[in-house]
């Protein structure tokens, strides 16, 4: 029993320190900078291949016609995302970019959907980027 | 007296997975005991073959979120093998070490459950605190505390930098110290070895002749670990010393545990130490040729197998996945019998079940005990689009 001296020194220890729960809406805590959060998305450069749908796992991407520019685009429903940021790999226009914001709870799904608007879209063709692709 | 029956689970407040299993109690002593497995049948195998060999990376993380680490290595594993592709050496360090990583993360938790089930609460609060610190350095990592989506075909998906190496390196120094604290706790407790010393005995013959893996075959004296004994990765560069217990109980599965946590650390210090400069990742097809692959991984509970054919295209034809809780769960059900009804959580405990990883292949009604079978076409109109 001679571990018991050094557990109550641990309880007594903690009885003055600051509680360790913060008080979460006033009290921020950031997440890790390599946390795979929500993704953000630019029109401008995506050219509407589709990749991305292709390789979501689940069905979150879905891609739309957009008849005044002729392309789809993708359109993305957060209540099916599972944040493994496969999309952000498999898109070689780097149109899709990876944030660490976290906080998607709501109390409407609607809201959960991302889609472009029609005025956002615009015809111009984007030019391709250096990126490594490891999927071929 | 007569012999009742005991329901016991799926929902059971003493019980963490949800499972059916039915014990025939004379009084208070087990005599029999009969296990429904199915109740967290999901249908994974059938879904992973109608989606591409991508989307199954994430599909196989999902089969289990505890070991979720084990099942993506052999899952791109078995595709490497597959496909005949050389992972770049830096990838297969840091492979190992998310790999104990997340087995550090495991054995944690299920250590803190066995101290929760038997009532030692300040215990399971002082594990839990550690756990919490492997949790954020997994963040760091791989980007998610549990979900890490690390291993893709080919390699890993992030490289380590100094700060998460440094962050790792001093992590392993205050897990090392606090835990030479909880071990001598487990061997030192009277109330930790009132519960486990003697219970839910397992011999060495009967743990080989029903096939039992990982920390339950150790705790019996078995020197089993496929990380020794087929060494996958980076477990080629890095030798892995094989904790094993004579006692057989479930004391010793559980001090198995215990013990595996101080290797994991070493094997982390050491892959991080020896870890090889150059590329994490190697471009592959989306495409793999036709053939046949099997992998096996040492997965936190135990050997993990996958089994992946291909008739070429990006789909596979089939994969058929065995893990460690249900080759476990049939040397388990035979220690039941003479011991009392308390004691079914602690040995329950001490297999450290996981049943969603389980629960793949049975159609059972556990409510009126029909078992019956589907065509494949049935199941898909049924369940698929
Ligand atoms: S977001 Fe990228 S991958 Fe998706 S359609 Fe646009 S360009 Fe293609
Ligand atoms: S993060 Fe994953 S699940 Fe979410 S949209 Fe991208 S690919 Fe699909």
């Amino acid at each position: 029993m001679n571990f018991m001296p050094k557990i109550l020194r641990g309880v007594v220890s903690y009885v003055f320190k600051k509680p360790v729960t913060k008080q979460y809406p006033l009290e921020r805590v950031e997440p890790a900078p390599v946390f795979r959060g929500k993704m953000s998305f630019n029109p401008d450069l995506c050219v509407g291949c589709g990749m991305c749908a292709r390789d979501c796992p689940t069905g979150a991407i879905t891609m739309e016609f957009y008849p005044h520019v002729k392309r789809k685009m993708p359109k993305f429903y957060y209540g099916l995302c599972i944040f493994c940021h496969q999309c952000v790999e498999s898109c070689a226009w780097n149109a899709i970019k990876p944030t660490t914001q976290f906080e998607l709870a709501t109390y409407d799904k609607k809201q959960l959907i991302e889609r472009v608007s029609e005025q956002e879209v615009k015809p111009v063709k984007p030019r391709r980027p250096e990126k490594k692709l490891f999927y071929r | 007296m007569a012999i009742t029956i005991l329901p016991f689970g799926p929902q059971h407040p003493a019980l963490a997975e949800p499972e059916h299993f039915r014990f025939k109690v004379d009084g208070e002593v087990i005599v029999d005991v009969e296990v429904k497995i199915g109740y967290l049948h999901r249908g994974m195998e059938k879904l992973m073959s109608t989606k591409t060999y991508v989307q199954n990376i994430y599909m196989s993380e999902r089969i289990c979120g505890i070991c979720n680490v084990a099942h993506t290595t052999c899952y791109v594993q078995t595709v490497e093998s597959l496909a005949g592709l050389e992972v770049p050496k830096r990838a297969q360090f840091l492979r190992v070490v998310v790999n104990e990583l997340a087995r550090i993360h495991s054995h944690l938790l299920i250590i803190g459950l066995a101290a929760h089930e038997v009532g030692f609460e300040t215990m399971f609060m002082w594990i839990w605190r550690d756990r919490e610190l492997v949790m954020r350095l997994m963040e760091e990592l791989t980007g998610n505390r549990l979900m890490s989506a690390y291993n893709t075909i080919g390699g890993v998906r992030r490289d380590v930098d100094e700060k998460v190496i440094s962050a790792l390196k001093k992590a392993c120094t205050t897990l090392r110290e606090s835990f030479l604290q909880i071990r001598k706790v487990f061997l030192e407790d009277p109330l930790i070895r009132t519960r486990f010393v003697n219970v839910g005995l397992l011999k060495s013959r009967d743990a080989i002749a029903r096939s039992a893996v990982g920390p339950v075959a150790r705790g019996s004296g078995i020197k089993t670990d496929v990380r020794a004994d087929d060494p996958y990765q980076a477990y080629k560069d890095i030798p892995i010393n094989v904790v094993t217990y004579k006692e057989c109980d479930s004391w010793a599965r559980m001090m198995v545990r215990v013990d595996e946590i101080f290797e994991c650390l070493r094997l982390i210090e050491e892959a991080l130490e020896n870890l090889p400069s150059g590329e994490v990742r190697i471009p592959v097809s989306r495409k793999m040729p036709e053939g046949e692959a099997i992998g096996r991984v040492e997965a936190p509970r135990g050997e993990l197998l996958y089994h992946i054919i291909s008739k070429g295209g990006e789909k596979p034809y089939r994969i058929k996945i065995r893990t460690p809780t249900f080759s476990n769960l049939y040397p388990i059900v035979a220690t039941f019998i003479g011991e009392t009804i308390a004691d079914i959580p602690v040995i329950l405990i001490s297999i450290d079940p996981c049943f969603c990883c389980t629960d793949r292949m049975e159609f059972v009604d556990v409510n009126s005990g029909k078992v019956w079978y589907m065509s494949t076409s049935e199941i898909k109109r049924k369940y698929w689009r």
